[in-house]
């Protein structure tokens, strides 16, 4: 069946592959002509679960590797039979090496294509806790694809990439904020909430193109847990990594930022001038209007009487 | 109370006055517009204000201008007031007394039906010395928390870590309170009430008609006529 759609693929309509004007290839010509004609391709699982076969030919086109044929990726299907680099040159097989030992089938075959080209992302990578999980159980800790997307890539100084300044807190949040994904790594799921009650967050979702977001702090493909010596929020690390946005900043300007929710169990004093303002709003501004509807009424009542509001006597 | 024409006008503001209360007006609105989107920025007036003043960093630049601005204005009038006090002017007419505690009460037995009369006040009343004191209290504690955002790199130098936290959580809720007094009390007393609307021009004018003062600031007037009285025959 895998060999007859291969054969399909491989003798397909050749005007995707040569352009209209009958130019030099074009990247993909062998697979989108199927992949990329409909939108419900797709494949089925033993277990019945559905996966999408379909590309955006326009998306691809327009990604990062939009020069780049299927196989620079999906090396597997090529009769290369091992990874290349971006100008086809022989790569380092240590990332394969690894591979094969303890990570789940799935982040294997992502990192196994993505990791050849960019090797000095992947080393950052396998330092990181996301790393961490996908070597430990995760078949929901993130690879590559799950962050940068897969065929429709884009450079992260692209507004509409998924990890733009723009789209980093979204993107993170399809994990951080999620219950059931965080429950199994025992994560705390409000961090979302916080940082969109903070100061950066409040920038950032007003539209401030310089706003810290999670990466400008906890870093992209490396980061690390605050607790572990190496993370860029590690006691010894914090002050820099404030400093690359506010020079000249100390320990406590570092301490002075967190996730800390706005409780009275974590964040006493922010809680209570939140509760002492609400009342003294209420008071005041409920004083006013009290006071304001008891004017209008004396005014509304003399006015009937015939004589307007009396001079004070 | 419309002005009937001919009526004799008095001066009840002359241009420092109303320099002073233009300064808090361009700069208070600015500080308001700028500031409240931060605290409330998923809703949609925010957006509309972000886009029309090109960005959140425009409108943080602004923000800390107007802020400067409001400052400037404060100063103007506080180095007014010593001024006049050093040129003899020893009454302050914003000083809260006694009196003023019996006003709010003589007031509300007025709008309760159980004196036929407003109390009598003078060249500001109760009203007036609770939004400036108001005013006064705020604008200090706005500046100080502000200040300590505007240079967080240079506070928690001297500052313990929660003292941004908490600078921030006053600075917000302090812009809601003052925003809010603004919209109702102040826009009530000068725009809004029937006795003055569409709007006092005392502002832009410095001018109030003698009906309005008798009405409003009964003793003040009473204070001019004792003075016309011992200076000799008014001019007009």
């Amino acid at each position: 069946m895998a060999l007859a759609a291969l054969l399909v693929c491989w003798g397909a309509d050749a005007s995707w592959s040569a352009g209209d004007a009958g130019g030099p290839p074009r990247p993909g010509g062998r697979c989108l002509p199927c992949h990329g004609a409909s939108p419900t391709l797709e494949a089925v699982g033993e277990s019945g679960a559905t996966a999408s076969l379909h590309v955006d030919p326009l998306a691809y086109q327009a990604s990062v590797h939009g020069a780049l044929d299927c196989e620079a990726c999906h090396w597997r299907m090529s009769d290369m039979g091992e990874p290349r680099g971006a100008n086809g040159e022989s790569v380092d097989p240590v990332w394969l090496s690894r591979l094969t030992t303890s990570v789940p089938d799935r982040a294997r075959r992502v990192l196994e294509r993505c990791a050849p080209c960019h090797r000095p992302e992947a080393d950052d990578y396998a330092r990181s806790i996301h790393f961490d999980a996908v070597s430990g159980s995760g078949t929901e800790a993130p690879v590559c694809s799950d962050c940068h997307g897969a065929h429709a890539i884009l450079r992260h100084d692209d507004i509409e990439s998924s990890t733009s300044q723009a789209k980093v807190p979204a993107t993170c949040a399809r994990c951080h904020a999620n219950a059931r994904i965080m429950a199994r790594y025992d994560v705390r799921t409000d961090t979302v909430k916080t940082f969109e009650e903070s100061f950066h967050g409040k920038k950032h979702e007003l539209g401030s193109k310089r706003a810290a977001v999670c990466s400008s702090c906890h870093g992209g493909h490396d980061i690390r847990p605050a607790t572990d010596p190496g993370s860029r929020l590690s006691p010894a690390n914090r002050i820099a990594t404030c400093a690359a946005c506010h020079p000249g900043c100390t320990e406590q300007f570092a301490l002075s930022f967190g996730h800390k929710p706005m409780t009275a169990k974590e964040q006493p004093l922010v809680y209570w001038i939140g509760v002492f303002y609400r009342l003294m709003i209420a008071l005041t501004i409920g004083g006013m209007i009290g006071y304001i509807s008891l004017d209008l009424l004396r005014k509304a009542l003399s006015t009937r009487g015939g004589g307007g509001s009396p001079p004070p006597e | 109370m419309k002005r009937a024409s001919g009526e004799r006008q008095f001066v009840r503001w002359n241009g420092h006055h109303r320099a002073q209360h233009l300064g808090v007006v361009l700069s208070f609105t600015a500080l308001v517009f700028t500031g409240l989107p931060l605290r409330y920025p998923e809703a949609a007036p925010s957006r509309w204000i972000m886009s029309l003043l090109g960005g959140a960093t425009n409108a943080g630049i602004i923000h800390r201008v107007a802020a400067v601005g409001l400052l400037a204005a404060s100063a103007y009038h506080v180095l007014y007031v010593l001024a006049m006090w050093r040129a003899g002017h020893r009454q302050i007419h914003m000083l809260p007394g006694l009196k003023d505690v019996r006003d709010v009460f003589d007031m509300l037995r007025y709008f309760a039906g159980l004196q036929p009369h407003p109390p009598k006040m003078g060249r500001y009343g109760f009203p007036e010395k609770f939004e400036y004191w108001a005013m006064v209290w705020g604008t200090a504690i706005m500046a100080a928390t502000g200040f300590m955002m505007w240079f967080p790199e240079v506070f928690l130098r001297y500052l313990p870590a929660w003292a941004l936290a908490a600078a921030q959580a006053i600075h917000g809720w302090e812009a809601v309170l003052a925003a809010l007094a603004i919209l109702i009390w102040h826009f009530y007393h000068a725009h809004w009430s029937p006795d003055v609307f569409p709007m006092s021009r005392v502002w832009l004018t410095g001018r109030i008609s003698e009906s309005e003062l008798k009405h409003h600031h009964a003793l003040e007037w009473e204070r001019i006529q004792a003075e016309e009285v011992a200076a000799g025959p008014a001019a007009d």
